[in-house]
């Protein structure tokens, strides 16, 4: 009956708490992918019913964040395919850093230029892993490829950063004169 | 002897996102002592991690407590439940039309008299077992908030007041709307003290106008009465008892 799906409360269910416990760097991450705060709403709600629906599916001994990050990040994917959302502007990257010095600003803006020129798959594989702090292993799980697949693909993606940035910094020296 | 360290990717990006401990952090200082090409390249790397952590140092807006995993888990509990009853009101949408359409269906006139006649007002006896035995299902009307008699009238102008079976007990409960070939169709079901149901039906005699000559039939357990009057065909579906004498 449809209604096992959700109102057993086993061992191996997962509890309200650790999915509250999650749910911060789960809307983050939905934050940052969507860059607008309702679509976020919108993915994380439906990663966790996604999640709660299909728990059973879950490797018992795999990393939970890595799952829900693994079910929001293909919903955002699907949403796109659907929606062509992706087009948004990085009004949350900008909001984001209202504070700092101009030096530190400036830095951080062409930092981030540079970072949106990348790929969608290295970013996302980046922010995981730099600003999130999710675990190599746990990125791997959530792929669903070896670790030393996910080690090769940050090394390219982070000498992609780096040209990238490079490129940047010539644009703007070319600005200043 | 630095050439001797082996280091592999794991520890390079380690060594970027400052995931080493103590004794790791030290064998890599010495092979990016003696590696400063490397050691400049991962020093890069290091500043434009730092530099995106740092964009996305801010907190961010508030959660929104509907993402309360409490609140998702109650609100996909409801929908699942919604849709199963509403599968569950159209499957008897369909079982309902498809029956009185199937009164309806012409009869060649050389059978006539011959081939299964049609029972008269089967769909009343579908919708009173299906509606009678499944208190899950959802009603358009109950009598808790709704005066029945005047939801009756208002769906079916002129028609006839439902029927009073107070003498036997029974008063009605709740009403549902259907869908049926002949037209919008309803059932009102009655309880008693005891818990024992009665239904009354009304619905339109359709496109072929089909009066009913006054009758009744017993099926199993259940007597229904049916009637016509006012342009409606009306049954009234329950126990012997209930139903003789009961209305019409």
């Amino acid at each position: 009956m449809p209604d096992t799906e959700c109102m057993y409360d086993a061992a191996d269910d997962i509890s309200d708490a650790s999915l509250r416990e999650m749910l911060p760097r789960l809307y983050r991450f939905a934050l940052w992918l969507s860059k607008d705060p309702a679509t976020a709403d919108d993915l994380v709600q439906a990663s966790i019913e996604r999640a709660l629906k299909y728990q059973h599916t879950r490797r018992p001994d795999g990393d939970l964040r890595a799952w829900l990050f693994s079910i929001l990040y293909r919903q955002f994917i699907d949403t796109k395919r659907h929606a062509k959302r992706y087009a948004r502007v990085l009004e949350w990257f900008r909001k984001a850093d209202d504070a700092p010095s101009t030096e530190r600003h400036v830095q951080a803006r062409a930092s981030l230029q540079a970072f949106e020129q990348l790929p969608e798959a290295q970013r996302t594989l980046l922010w995981l892993v730099s600003v999130d702090g999710l675990s190599y292993k746990a990125v791997a799980d959530m792929f669903d490829v070896p670790l030393g697949t996910i080690m090769s693909r940050l090394s390219r993606a982070r000498g992609a950063l780096r040209d990238a940035c490079d490129g940047e910094s010539r644009v703007h020296l070319r600005i200043m004169k | 002897m630095n050439e001797d360290i082996h280091i592999d990717d794991v520890m390079r990006h380690a060594y970027v996102d400052g995931r080493l401990n103590a004794e790791q952090q030290k064998t890599m200082s010495q092979y990016l002592a003696a590696h400063p090409q490397e050691a400049r390249e991962l020093d890069a790397w290091r500043k434009d991690a730092a530099q995106l952590q740092a964009a996305w140092q801010s907190a961010g807006p508030p959660l929104n407590p509907a993402l309360d995993p409490a609140a998702i888990r109650m609100r996909l509990k409801e929908r699942t439940d919604m849709r199963w009853k509403l599968a569950a009101s159209v499957l008897v949408a369909l079982c309902i039309g498809g029956l009185s359409g199937w009164q309806l269906r012409p009869v060649p006139t050389a059978q006539l008299g011959l081939a299964v006649r049609p029972l008269p007002m089967q769909d009343a006896i579908a919708a009173y077992r299906v509606f009678a035995g499944n208190p899950a299902l959802r009603a358009d009307a109950l009598a808790t908030e709704t005066d029945l008699q005047q939801w009756v009238a208002a769906h079916f102008s002129n028609a006839q007041r439902l029927p009073d079976l107070t003498a036997k007990g029974f008063l009605p409960i709740f009403a549902r709307m259907l869908v049926t070939e002949e037209g919008p169709a309803a059932v009102v079901i009655y309880k008693n003290d005891a818990g024992q149901q009665t239904g009354f039906y009304i619905r339109p005699p359709g496109p072929g106008n089909k009066l009913l000559a006054e009758g009744q039939r017993q099926d199993g357990q259940l007597l229904t009465r049916y009637w016509s009057d006012r342009g409606y065909n009306y049954a009234l579906v329950g126990s012997n008892s209930t139903v003789i004498n009961g209305a019409g």
